[in-house]
């Protein structure tokens, strides 16, 4: 699918968005927000909001880049709108027995990325679940690539020390940097 | 201290959760939606009042009068546009017909692009949209609206308008939202008209990612086409900047900012999300300063960053406080307090300011800095009343 079958609003150009990018949305809106009905509503309003404003777009190779931006901005919103706190402490999808240390780390990871500050939260799913560069980040969030660059480091120190806290002594590795 | 390590371990976990749940989102909801969003936009037009009402009539009789009409008669617009200034590729008398009105060829792109940058050498285009008449969604009767959405104009204080419209009725463009009057930049209208018509709008205020609608009054298969231009003012600038003053090295903590009024007590800004060599604080959304600066239209604005630290790049804009009720701080951009500097190495040789200076501009402002330094960023925030 172009840019400009979706500038053209071509009735096709919706469903193509949401086989394309859908699933990427979904998963940095429920990164950031934790609740699946909610990610689902920041992928309906970035895709409409897309197939709207395709026109705004003055680069398209900045495409999915934008895409990201607007599902990023719907979804602090929406926690901005609900005024909401919520801190999930994941559980381990294991049955009995001992958790294994891949999900011990997993599960610390994930409880230290939803304890970190919204925006920062953001930066850290954009940088390392889309992978977008360092200077995309911080056009998605409105900062400073420096100020982008200082919280994902912000970040890292405080899921290493997640880790570290998790695992205690058994996790050397965590706390080399 | 770049650790690989643990940045993949956490680009493995993030995946692994988000495919852990899936989208059950289909096609067919989002058309649903889509037809929900626009009928319900169409419906708010629709309440809007005898505006609508009357347009609607003068729409219908335009179109009786469009069958003799003069092919040289202009379009009246508000603000006052310009005069018809190209001609369409085509030039066949219309006919009592409609179907054979229906597929005069208006103006190419590029053609209104050129008419609309006559005179305006350096606007750029911000939105293009046409429709073609077998290309209308739905079925419309004659003389039914239909609004569409072109795309959204950036914060600008001038616009270059060019639309052409080919069939039976009346059409209206717009700029804003008509909801909020502080958005609302400007509109035309006027019967279907082949020649494109220019209209130039400035010294609005606005706010940021304003609406380009058109709205139209046709027959069903008519034809438009429309392009909006802005001036280039808020381009980043990508040469490079020497800064005022020899810039210093950085201390400790995060630099502070102050805003002074014709060289008058200068007041700090109050800082919000920031980072400083490691550390970071993250404010919960724009930060709105209880303290109100004074000042009159004209009057010098300055920027100073404390102890001539100089920062590498900058954005740093007037806005509107957009805060909801019970929500984080929220500011809209307005204007550019100076031209945006972006640097990505950070590279205080490429680009560096200490200082910067603004002819304050009447109204109720939220000034916001991004600033970013070689050591990490700042965003400081002031509130500046300016009156006429």
């Amino acid at each position: 699918m172009t840019v400009e079958a979706l500038r053209r609003r071509r009735p096709e150009a919706l469903a193509d968005l949401l086989a394309m990018y859908g699933k990427e949305i979904h998963g940095v809106a429920y990164l950031i927000l934790r609740d699946k009905s909610d990610a689902e509503d920041v992928v309906a309003e970035t895709l409409l909001t897309a197939f709207e404003r395709a026109g705004d777009l003055r680069d398209e190779k900045a495409f999915r880049t934008w895409l990201l931006r607007i599902a990023t901005n719907y979804a602090l919103g929406i926690r901005r709108g609900t005024a909401r706190i919520v801190r999930l402490h994941v559980v381990p999808e294991i049955g009995g027995g001992d958790p294994s240390r891949a999900s011990t780390d997993r599960v610390a990871l994930l409880d230290g990325v939803a304890e970190l500050p919204e925006q920062m939260r953001a930066a850290v799913v954009l940088r390392y679940y889309a992978d977008l560069s360092v200077e995309d980040v911080a056009a998605a969030l409105g900062k400073s690539p420096n100020t982008i660059k200082a919280q994902l480091q912000t970040a890292l120190d405080r899921l290493r020390q997640s880790l570290a806290d998790t695992v205690g002594a058994s996790a050397p590795e965590a706390r080399h940097a | 201290m770049h650790d690989t390590k643990i940045e993949e371990q956490l680009r493995s976990v993030l995946r692994a959760e988000a495919d852990s749940v899936p989208l059950s989102l289909t096609a067919g909801e989002l058309e649903l939606r889509l037809r929900l969003r626009r009928s319900q936009r169409a419906n708010q037009r629709m309440l809007l009042g005898a505006a609508a009402t009357v347009a609607l009539a003068v729409g219908i009789g335009a179109a009786v009068l469009t069958i003799n009409r003069n092919n040289n008669q202009s379009v009246a617009t508000s603000p006052s546009p310009s005069a018809p200034v190209l001609a369409p590729s085509s030039t066949a008398e219309p006919t009592a017909n409609p179907s054979a009105m229906v597929f005069r060829d208006l103006p190419t792109e590029e053609a209104l692009i050129a008419a609309a940058q006559e005179g305006h050498p350096g606007f750029v285009v911000v939105a293009e949209a046409h429709e073609d008449g077998s290309l209308v969604e739905g079925s419309f009767a004659p003389g039914e609206r239909s609004i569409h959405q072109v795309g959204f104009a950036p914060v600008t204080d001038h616009y270059v308008i060019a639309f052409a419209c080919s069939g039976l009725g009346e059409f209206t463009w717009s700029i804003g939202d008509q909801n909020a009057p502080t958005r609302n930049a400007g509109s035309a209208n006027g019967p279907c008209d082949p020649e494109a018509t220019v209209s130039e709008v400035s010294d609005i205020h606005m706010e940021t990612d304003a609406p380009v609608e058109v709205d139209t009054v046709t027959d069903p298969h008519a034809s438009w086409r429309i392009v909006v231009l802005v001036a280039q003012t808020a381009v980043p600038d990508a040469t490079g900047h020497e800064p005022s003053v020899p810039c210093q090295p950085s201390g400790a903590r995060l630099p502070k900012v102050s805003l002074s009024v014709d060289g008058g007590n200068s007041t700090a800004g109050e800082v919000g999300t920031s980072a400083w060599k490691g550390t970071a604080d993250d404010a919960a959304g724009d930060v709105i300063p209880q303290t109100v600066i004074h000042a009159k239209a004209g009057d010098q604005l300055q920027i100073r960053i404390a102890d001539d630290v100089c920062a590498s790049s900058w954005s740093i804009t007037y806005g509107l406080d957009a805060t909801g009720p019970g929500e984080p701080g929220t500011v809209r951009p307005v204007w550019y307090f100076v031209p945006q500097q972006q640097n990505g190495g950070s590279d205080l040789a490429f680009a560096a300011e200490n200082r910067f200076e603004s002819v304050a501009r009447a109204g109720d402002w939220i000034i916001h800095a991004d600033l970013g330094f070689p050591d990490g960023g700042g965003q400081y925030y002031w509130h500046v009343i300016v009156e006429p």
